[in-house]
């Protein structure tokens, strides 16, 4: 019965195998990011003409690319980028989205049919065509990226919380926390979004895959991280100009990708089901 | 003289009906001119079936929603001019328990964080508001372990409690109770009932008890109000309500309700027709008369007045009126 | 009355459900019968296996884990017995059921009219004949303007005209037995009144037998003929309603009678039942309410209680044999 929280915390990660995998995967992905400079052989930007386009081997272990650069160095340091992508983009997003759609969902009304009107707005523009205007206006770099990406996809975010908010703040406890004195801050963020958290982790797991690739895709197209930073999604586009010389190019950059974001996902996964206090006694 | 605790002025609540093309003229009258007083130390039922307004009447109580017209009077307080200082005060000496175990309780905070937030809210540290909160536990007579427990792993009639403690935390006058045993068991909803008369004379409270069940209220109330489309058709004493009604509606609520006795079912039985009509549209004169088999011309276009049989018993029909004059 | 002529007996029936350490036993031993044109009763409290036992007769168990052992005799075949196939023919032709929820008994696409004829259809009547079958039905459950009823859709409708649509969709097969799991529950008790008096006239001209399984103590005193109460996934006793309501024989049903509110505040405190429902793992021997009774003994907690009859009409399941005497 009185297991020490550790314990506890391994207990609950055995029963829940999604979660355990999903905390490797990303947990490996974060300590990449995090020694970097120790784990990679070389610097990300480190050129040598006299090795370009090299197969795998001993010295250089996935290879080089067409400026004679270390593949493996180049992706161990393009962790921190997706990261910072994954963590602040999706960050952006909740905090624009889950804002409207308290907002949205618990005073309805005018409030929240002129707030809904932006969010279907994101909808009826292409996102691609409207995130690389927004970059054009603010200017071309990772961060900015970011920021546009957010702009254009908070909405799937504001509707989920604004539907789960008007269900939930009908419910008896709300009205009581009512009766008794709460203001309408409080009802929001300790009665309404707690109970919305399950829902909302499942969301971001589904959200950070397109998240990271609309990111990716603007760092291609040159809006976003510019060479020489180590970016998988345009280390793969780069590379598919190799991609009979140098397969490695695209598909190890790509496996890293594939890797982070299916990491993400089955975590959140497993999240939802530890986050619920039902599933927890069980 | 009794003294009032909560006083219903001309109360009227009012929800503009959208016809799909935005704003329109039309409404749906769930509260239609309510005046009634509950009495300090009393339990007064509300009775009536899905749509008559009472769950809304006691929502405009405890304002949860606006008033349309008309005045709440509460300790001697109008509530519909009262200051922001003054409805905090309210919202710590009227409380309320909704029906449903399952939904009463936030499903993500503990027991104790649940039972200690009004306290919280209102001020009190959290040393106190612990204090007070396992001494309600201790009232709704719950073992302490279960502070710590989450509303999945307790049974209906422990929320109920729960609910009840909460309610009580703050040390309320009034409380609304909104079906609080329809929900559950008979040996449960037996507890609970003993409990709540309990506590109401233990700390002298004043409830108002909405159910469509009339064997609860029989059982538990000393004045029994009876809702029909947001008007009182007739407010009285239990006993006396229930032994001779003088409203058309309340003989046929009645008759409808289910005895405890089979030996009663054979009794001659006044079945009333019809389905309560809708507050969008509602019919003129007394809202009653298309199910009223005493209707006249009359009913039909004038709305009757409250009449007073006795100082405690108003009805809300002519037919009253004649057999009193 | 015409004479008693047994249509449904259970004898012994069990339902056991597979859980992930071992069997729940949700029905032990579960045997009474139920005459043509008589309406038998049902009642416990949520979790005491009636709607179970219900479910079991028509294999309409929703999980798909569970055990059904014990004979199921339906005039003259045990339908434990059946195939699926051979079922589906006993289900709505022979036994119908209404559920406490219409509207998820129904689709809301298409008008209540058109499912009804539906269900006719199946029984090779020409479309025309049918749809006017369906009017004859709406007016025989008495629903208000049932020519342009025909024609509504499920939402357009009150709970109590769609409980009436229910009803009507199973008696235009001419069951000879009614299975209503709580009919009125989700009703305001006006509407409830005028589905009991029609599912009593049902009775009275087509002779149908109804089992109505309910927690309302004051439904199964309108309308019952015969009780049985459940515990615990146990019938404890079998009476007419009058040996039930005037002389409860076993512990739980005359704590249950007294728990009724059914007296004012000012006559006392109501009696009720402390403790709460035991886990129900089928190998474990005993009576089911020991742990709350005040009279249980050694025995109680270790032997199977037996049944006593206490008239050909009444009996119970209980070590005592006089049954309880006073309340405790």
């Amino acid at each position: 019965m009185n297991d020490s929280p550790v314990r506890e915390f391994f207990k609950t990660c055995y029963k829940n195998r999604n979660f355990l995998i999903g905390l490797i995967m990303v947990g490996s992905v974060v300590l990449l990011a995090a020694f970097a400079d120790v784990i990679a052989p070389f610097a990300y930007d480190a050129n040598n003409p006299r090795e370009i386009l090299q197969a795998p081997s001993m010295q250089h272990w996935l290879g080089t690319d067409d400026m004679g650069r270390d593949l493996f160095s180049r992706i161990v340091y393009g962790t921190r980028i997706t990261l910072k992508v994954a963590v602040i983009g999706a960050g952006l997003q909740l905090i624009l989205g889950v804002s409207v759609g308290l907002i949205c969902g618990y005073f309805g009304g005018a409030v929240d049919k002129g707030l809904m009107f932006f969010a279907d707005l994101t909808y009826a523009i292409p996102s691609m065509i409207a995130a690389l205007a927004v970059v054009t206006v603010i200017g071309s770099n990772l961060t900015n990226a970011i920021i546009a990406v957010a702009v254009v996809n908070w909405a799937a975010y504001a509707r989920v919380v604004r539907a789960k908010t008007m269900a939930i703040k009908n419910q008896a406890f709300i009205e009581t926390g009512i009766a008794f004195g709460e203001s309408p801050l409080a009802i929001m963020f300790r009665y309404i979004l707690p109970n919305i958290v399950p829902i909302l982790i499942v969301n971001i797991s589904m959200q950070l895959p397109g998240t990271i690739m609309s990111t990716t895709t603007l760092s291609f197209l040159g809006v976003g991280s510019q060479p020489p930073s180590p970016d998988w999604g345009w280390m793969v586009s780069d590379g598919i100009r190799y991609v009979s010389r140098g397969p490695w190019l695209c598909i190890y950059p790509g496996l890293a990708l594939v890797y982070t974001v299916f990491g993400f996902n089955i975590m959140g996964e497993g999240l939802r089901d530890l986050l619920d206090p039902r599933m927890k006694s069980q | 003289m009794a003294e009032a605790a909560i006083e219903l002025v001309d109360l009227k609540k009012y929800f503009p009906v959208s016809n799909g093309f935005g704003r329109s003229r039309s409404y749906a009258k769930a509260v239609d001119g309510i005046s009634l007083t509950i009495n300090k130390g009393e339990i007064v039922g509300l009775v009536g079936e899905s749509g008559s307004g009472k769950t809304t009447l006691a929502r405009v109580i405890l304002r949860l929603t606006d008033i349309t017209s008309g005045t709440v009077i509460f300790d001697g307080v109008d509530l519909s001019k009262a200051t922001r200082a003054q409805m905090k005060e309210m919202r710590t000496k009227v409380s309320v328990v909704f029906q449903d175990p399952a939904s009463n309780l936030n499903p993500r905070e503990t027991v104790l964080s649940s039972i200690m937030r009004p306290l919280v809210i209102h001020g009190i540290n959290r040393k106190d508001a612990k204090e007070m909160a396992t001494k309600a536990m201790s009232l709704v007579k719950m073992d302490a372990r279960y502070l710590y427990s989450y509303p999945h792993q307790l049974s209906g009639g422990q929320l109920q409690r729960i609910a009840i403690a909460r309610a009580l935390v703050m040390n309320p006058k009034v409380m609304i109770l909104d079906e609080p045993t329809s929900a559950l068991d008979i040996s449960v909803q037996a507890q609970i009932l003993n409990l709540l008369l309990d506590l109401q004379e233990q700390l002298g409270l004043t409830y108002l008890v909405i159910t469509h069940d009339l064997n609860v209220i029989r059982y538990i109330s000393d004045r029994i109000a009876v809702m029909y489309l947001g008007r009182l058709v007739e407010f009285g004493p239990t006993q006396e309500v229930l032994d001779n009604p003088r409203h058309p509606y309340t003989k046929g609520l009645m008759a409808a309700s289910p005895i405890l006795n089979p030996h009663d079912r054979g009794r001659e039985k006044y079945m009333m027709e019809g389905e309560p009509g809708s507050l969008i549209d509602l019919p003129s004169g007394c809202h009653f008369h298309p199910r009223c088999p005493y209707a006249t011309e009359r009913c039909r276009t004038e709305a009757p007045k409250d009449v007073r049989i006795s100082e405690l018993h108003q009805v809300n029909c002519f037919l009253a009126e004649k057999e009193d004059a | 009355m015409g004479e008693n002529s047994e249509l449904l007996r259970l004898n012994e029936l069990c339902v056991d459900y597979k859980v992930k350490d071992g069997y729940l036993s949700a029905v032990r031993n579960v045997s009474f019968s139920i005459n043509r044109g008589e309406i038998f009763a049902i009642v416990g409290e949520s979790g005491c296996g009636k709607s179970t036992v219900a479910h079991a007769i028509l294999k309409l168990l929703p999980e798909h884990n569970e055990v059904i052992r014990g004979e199921i005799w339906y005039d003259g075949r045990d339908l434990n017995g059946l195939s699926e196939k051979e079922l589906e023919k006993v289900r709505g032709h022979e036994i119908g059921m209404i559920f406490q929820n219409p509207l998820d008994s129904l689709n809301p696409v298409y008008t209540t009219g058109k499912q009804v004829q539906e269900g006719i259809l199946l029984d090779n009547v020409p479309k025309a004949e049918a749809w006017n079958k369906v009017i004859e039905m709406y007016r025989d459950v008495k629903m208000p303007d049932a020519e342009k009823r025909v024609n509504s859709y499920p939402h357009e409708m009150s709970g109590g005209m769609r409980q009436r649509v229910m009803i009507g969709m199973m008696l235009a097969r001419n069951p000879r037995l009614l299975i209503a799991d709580e009919p009125t529950t989700a009703l305001d008790v006006t509407i409830e009144a005028q589905i009991l008096k029609l599912i009593r006239e049902l009775r009275d001209e087509h002779d149908t037998a109804v089992m109505m399984i309910t927690h309302n103590f004051g439904l199964v005193s309108e309308i019952a003929d015969r009780v049985a109460v459940m515990y615990a996934g146990e019938v404890v006793e079998i009476g007419t309603v009058f040996d039930i309501f005037d002389e409860p024989k076993h512990p739980y049903t005359r704590r249950l009678m007294q728990a009724l509110p059914r007296t004012t505040k000012a006559q006392g405190r109501l009696k009720t039942i402390d403790g709460s429902v035991p886990r129900l793992t089928n190998h474990k021997k005993g009576c089911r309410f020991a742990n709350r009774c005040a009279y249980a003994t050694e025995r109680c907690r270790t032997e199977d209680p037996p049944v006593n009859d206490v008239s050909p009409s009444h009996s119970y399941r209980c070590f005592s044999e006089q049954g309880v005497k006073e309340n405790g």
